[in-house]
């Protein structure tokens, strides 16, 4: 058996065991993954190295899934649930759609930490404080009151590329908490979870947006004067 | 009889526990080591795997103390000895053992005569 394909089984094993332990304290982890693979350096390297060896090794030491059972027994943890669950996606989809009812259904899950949760709370929020000052800051500096680039009377373009951005990335807010809250479903599902979780929140609110670029009278381009506050109100609005 | 097998799963499960305790009175060994003296002794161990949960949870409780040292064989070993309060927590289930068995004894072998 060659070492390229011994270290993806013993790898795939101990990856299944850290798995089922994603929600266990980091150190208590890493002590039971080191624990297991030391078991399986020193079995491995008083059998007869063949891939039966191996399996034999792994299967003596029983499923991940039963080992981490008892570590989560001996920790006090509950036991893990297997896959998302329908209120888990549904709060992860309604972040994207409307954020409030969204983070009410991260909240009645048990799917996350309390930390987690306040995170992914406090995203859309401070998303949407962020677009408003600068909308606000813009305005300001605009061509009615005289700001750094007052000599000139504009708007200096840099601020409008800045605000815009910055509106960019509030109008996104949502989405990343969402994209946060997949992120961080406990215990961690496979990645083709994360990336359909993912990918159809990032593609609604990506309708969205480009729902409200059209409904903007110029396109929703950029343009010189109160632009910004514009996107303050697209943010309001909905 | 369903519930007599989990019976006995749940009291080989607390007893596994003091026999790695006692396979540490007086000498130190590895983890690996430790599993294979279990194994050696048919009906002690059902999979491997949970002798580390168990040695885990000693350690954070104070019952063993670790040390992780070269071997002249292979991968580095993490050694594992009792500590005076394993010792104390060994003793006292070393006493109450030998109480339950007698009674349990008693009354497996002359239930009928009692």
């Amino acid at each position: 058996m060659n070492e390229r394909d011994r270290q993806r089984l013993v790898d795939g094993y101990l990856r299944r065991l850290a798995r089922e332990l994603d929600d266990a304290p980091r150190e208590a982890r890493q002590e039971l993954l080191e624990d297991v693979r030391s078991h399986i350096e020193e079995a491995w390297a008083a059998s007869g190295q063949t891939q039966a060896d191996l399996q034999a090794i792994l299967q003596r030491l029983g499923e991940p899934a039963a080992l981490a059972a008892e570590e989560r027994e001996k920790l006090g943890l509950p036991a893990p649930a297997r896959s998302p669950d329908l209120l888990a996606v549904a709060a992860i989809i309604f972040t994207v759609l409307f954020w409030p009812l969204g983070l009410l259904l991260a909240w009645l899950s048990a799917r996350w930490r309390t930390r987690d949760k306040v995170i992914a709370t406090l995203i859309p929020p401070l998303g949407l404080a962020l677009v408003l000052s600068v909308g606000l800051a813009a305005y300001r500096s605009g061509p009615v009151v005289s700001g750094p680039a007052g000599a000139t009377g504009g708007t200096s373009p840099w601020l409008q590329v800045l605000g815009w951005t910055l509106a960019l990335l509030g109008l996104f807010a949502p989405l990343a908490a969402a994209v946060f809250l997949a992120w961080r479903l406990r215990p961690r599902p496979g990645w083709s979870w994360l990336l359909a979780i993912a990918g159809t929140g990032a593609v609604v609110c990506l309708l969205i947006l480009v729902f409200f670029l059209q409904a903007l009278p110029n396109g929703g381009r950029p343009a010189t004067g109160p632009a910004p506050v514009r996107t303050a109100e697209v943010i309001t609005n909905p | 009889m369903a519930d007599n097998q989990g019976l006995i799963t749940q009291m080989r499960k607390g007893a596994v526990e003091y026999c790695i305790l006692a396979l540490l009175a007086g000498r130190e060994r590895y983890g690996y080591e430790l599993v294979q003296v279990l194994s050696s002794v048919h009906g002690m161990l059902v999979s491997e795997g949970t002798v580390y949960p168990i040695l885990s949870r000693f350690r954070r409780e104070g019952l063993v103390a670790t040390e992780w040292r070269e071997s002249t064989s292979g991968p580095p070993r993490k050694y594992y000895r009792l500590t005076p309060a394993g010792e104390a927590a060994l003793a006292e289930f070393r006493e109450q053992w030998r109480v339950f068995v007698r009674a349990v004894d008693t009354f497996l072998e002359q239930g009928g005569m009692l």
